[in-house]
């Protein structure tokens, strides 16, 4: 058992070393030392896990309360890949903000708890998990000091708090009506009926994860806290935690409420509807870069529900939930990169208006060229891997039939309003600013950054084995 | 005769006044204390079921949330204190640097 769960030994391990690491060393030597050995735990643990998903296999580590299989192996490669890359751009960007160790301390104990939610199979461990995780990023979404940092710690723990609450108390309805926490066993006493306090359960869960997958209308935290949080916060945060939440939605509701499968489906589709819409038609008006892509997160949060609202069909329920999964993993590497270029940027731009990235195609090259791939990939162009994502959550609606093919019709038109802002910051990072100097590239970041768009172009070329990769992952999710 | 419905009425209550607190509430700290009712409202609930279904896992789980709520209480009140130090003042509504 221990071998299977070396990459969250490994991770656990490193933070602690990390916290105790802090007393020893002076502030600013202790950030450097702490980022390489963050990164070596990161990069060890995700080594392990491509290792593991080669051989596909199911284990159940703990009878009923944790399971190793192929979906959970899919979410563990998504967020360490994320990680990954977060702490490689953060080596750059800690300085610029003066934070210290503590900073990959955090990034840690976030990485470990989405790991362990990746495999629980009971309502107490996910919770917990999930909280583990939520905590830490209220810690890091506060790390700029200033104003509008304490702003975004503020809004986000405030909403972060008010989502555990509500997710806990649906929780407590479910285990009063079952008498255990563990997500067969309540798949098994409920049954296919659905009682009053069942229900009231869905919508307490849907409500309390609506919050963190910043579903419309529980999105009004998302801009502010992307806005003041630092940028490569804001890029971990949209990538990898707000996947969390998704997973978790996955899991619980396809696992242990199959039986409601009619009404909170019902919910996603009008939960989808709204968020798509509102986001994108809010993103449409934004300047400030970081708000625009915030937005953008919210309306690509409604494609993902799209994929849910499809599963109460009759059609192919493993495609669904692969389009799912494959746009959360396409979405959390080019909104991760997005935002990464953005702090990229900042080492020679100051403020953070779409205006101020005039000229930024001649002024730093690689950050322009691969922030406009991402771009383009958000906006769904062929050949990058947005578009496969998409266009497989609008086969799984077209193939529902029925009024399921109205979503996919509004997924169509969200996507061609969309393409209007994405090319705007494109038209005004090469067409405007005029004559501007060369200003020199962070280069961890912009490692970070090609190693991103890289994934982003491959995906989207050769698309085959990572839709092969997600199906397979979905399909381990209804096998019980 | 104390039923579990007793329990549950309780718990629901406390959830109501502790969300309408928190959602109605300026100042910051008593937004902290109204999501404390909230998290003990579904504590309650899960200690009542745990109790009169005869399984201990609802009791557990309560235990860890206790363990949960410090842990977040200790985190909130920290990002209080950087507000207060920038605003002067905890009140959310006052809190409203970034619009649209």
């Amino acid at each position: 058992m221990l071998a299977e769960l070396l990459p969250e030994i490994l991770l656990i391990g490193a933070a602690l070393l990390l916290v105790l690491l802090q007393g020893f060393c002076g502030r600013d030597a202790c950030a450097k030392l702490s980022g390489y050995i963050s990164l070596a735990a990161c990069g060890g643990a995700l080594l392990l896990v491509s290792l593991h998903s080669g051989a596909g296999v199911e284990r159940v580590l703990i009878p009923e309360i944790i399971k190793l299989d192929a979906f959970s192996l899919f979410f563990k490669l998504l967020f360490l890949t994320l990680s990954f890359l977060v702490i490689l751009g953060s080596l750059d960007a800690v300085k610029r903000y003066r934070m210290g160790g503590e900073y990959y301390t955090m990034l840690l104990f976030t990485t470990f708890g989405m790991l362990i939610a990746s495999m629980a199979v009971d309502l107490a461990v996910l919770y917990i998990a999930v909280e583990l995780a939520t905590i830490s990023t209220f810690a890091l979404a506060a790390f700029r000091k200033d104003r509008q940092g304490a702003e975004a710690g503020v809004k986000y723990f405030v909403i972060g708090a008010l989502s555990s609450a509500l997710v806990l108390f649906g929780i407590s309805l479910l285990y009063g009506i079952a008498g255990s926490t563990s997500l067969t066993a309540i798949a098994e006493a409920l049954g296919s009926s659905s009682g009053p306090v069942a229900s009231l359960a869905v919508v307490f869960l849907i409500a309390g994860f609506g919050y963190k997958i910043a579903a419309v209308p529980f999105h009004m935290w998302a801009p502010d806290t992307y806005q003041g949080a630092p940028s490569t916060v804001t890029a971990f945060l949209a990538g990898a935690t707000k996947k969390m939440a998704f997973l978790a939605l996955m899991r619980i509701f396809i696992v242990a409420l199959p039986g409601l499968v009619e009404s909170w489906a019902m919910l996603f589709a009008v939960l989808a509807v709204l968020t798509m819409t509102v986001g994108n038609l809010v993103a449409l008006v934004q300047s400030n870069i970081k708000r625009m892509l915030a937005y953008s997160s919210v309306a690509q949060a409604g494609y993902v529900l799209v994929a849910f609202a499809v599963l109460s069909s009759k059609a192919d329920l493993t495609l669904a939930a692969g389009a799912a999964l494959l746009h959360m993993f396409v979405h959390a590497i080019m909104k991760g990169g997005a935002f990464l270029a953005v702090a990229a940027a900042g080492s020679a731009i100051a403020g953070r208006d779409i205006s101020d990235f005039a000229g930024l195609g001649r002024r730093m090259p690689v950050t322009a060229f691969t922030l406009s791939i991402f771009l383009l990939s958000l906006a769904g162009i062929p050949f990058f891997a947005g578009f496969v994502s998409k266009f497989l959550i609008l086969m799984a609606s077209v193939s529902a039939g029925g009024a399921y093919i109205a979503l996919g019709v509004l997924l169509v038109i969200n996507s061609v309003i969309s393409l209007y802002y994405y090319a705007k910051v494109i038209r005004v990072m090469y067409f405007e600013g005029g004559e501007v100097h060369r200003a020199e590239e962070p280069v961890m970041l912009v490692a970070a950054l090609v190693v991103s768009a890289i994934i982003v172009l491959y995906v989207g070329i050769f698309p085959e084995s990572a839709i092969q990769l997600a199906k397979s992952s979905a399909a381990s999710l209804f096998t019980p | 005769m104390v039923t579990v419905y007793h329990y549950v009425f309780l718990a629901a209550v406390l959830f109501i006044i502790g969300a309408y607190g928190m959602l109605s509430a300026r100042n910051a700290v008593r937004v902290l204390m109204s999501i404390e009712l909230m998290l003990n409202a579904a504590n309650i609930n899960l200690v009542a079921f745990s109790s009169y279904s005869g399984t201990v896992s609802g009791q557990a789980l309560a235990s860890f949330v206790i363990a949960v709520a410090a842990a977040e209480a200790g985190v909130g009140i920290a990002i209080l204190l950087v507000l207060y130090r920038r605003m002067r003042s905890v009140n959310l509504r006052e809190a409203v640097s970034m619009r649209w």
